[in-house]
């Protein structure tokens, strides 16, 4: 029964990668983003990774698509028509993704891996002790960069910043 | 066995990087391009988090989170960077941005 689930997210993943990549169309291909997404985080659950699931349904398919469709909202002329975006050097960009591919499917081929079981009890506990003593360093640094980022960011899209 | 084997999600992640590659490579809108740059670093993602499970620690997710935090502050710069240029210069096409600074 799992794999029968996990095969469908698997599909539903592979589906909305290949259409983003298809379509000329952007808000289609913002939406199949967000379905890449939240199958994402279906698989997830499944590699024991409940706290990356909740963050990814949150952060992603909450707030980085939402703010994906601002932006496709600001950045072009709305005039009722479709938003079409045109391709360019589609053979060359074609053979280097298929040979990348082909490179990390030969790589993934020959490492072994073991299906291991996480320890699932309390694991979000424990990610949180982890962040606040082995990982403090790099926490703090996240805050701040976030904050940073945040700021820069309201003060760049301000409505005057460039008169 | 009642789990599909953790290579099958690095198949899958592989997928996701290289179409990422594709997607920045061959669109000309500016919004396609960031759009690819989140598959790639999803299938990034994806690997981290699969690894931590073969490993097994917790240590892959933990970093896992460091890099979407990472993406939330790219993303949201990316957009205001945008939201400039296209108040500027009128369009999100990246061919028709040649020139820099101010002219």
């Amino acid at each position: 029964m799992n794999v029968v689930i996990q095969s469908v997210f698997f599909v539903m993943t592979a589906t909305g990668v290949v259409f983003l990549a298809a379509t000329k169309n952007v808000v289609y291909a913002t939406y199949s983003l967000a379905l890449v997404l939240i199958s994402t985080a279906g698989l997830y659950v499944f590699l024991q990774a409940e706290l990356m699931a909740v963050v990814q349904i949150l952060i992603y398919a909450g707030g980085i698509v939402i703010l994906m469709l601002f932006g496709v909202m600001m950045t072009n002329r709305l005039k009722g028509e479709k938003l079409i975006s045109g391709s360019k050097n589609t053979v060359l960009s074609l053979i280097i993704s298929v040979t990348v591919f082909a490179a990390m499917i030969y790589f993934f081929s020959t490492i072994p891996v073991n299906n291991t079981t996480l320890e699932t009890q309390d694991q979000i506990a424990v990610i949180g002790v982890a962040f606040l003593t082995d990982h403090l360093v790099a926490f703090e640094l996240i805050a701040f960069i976030l904050l940073v980022a945040l700021v820069g960011a309201a003060y760049l899209a301000k409505t005057s910043s460039h008169e | 066995m009642n789990e599909l084997p953790l290579t099958a999600y690095f198949y899958l992640a592989s997928l996701l990087f290289s179409t990422g590659i594709y997607v920045v490579l061959v669109k000309k809108n500016a919004v396609f391009v960031l759009l690819g740059i989140e598959l790639m670093l999803n299938g990034a993602n994806l690997i981290l988090v699969a690894f931590s499970k073969a490993a097994p620690t917790l240590n892959g997710q933990i970093f896992a989170i460091f890099s979407v935090v990472l993406t939330v502050c790219e993303v949201s710069i990316a957009l205001a960077i945008l939201l400039n240029i296209y108040r500027k210069h009128a369009t999100s096409n990246l061919d028709e941005l040649q020139e820099i600074g101010n002219e």
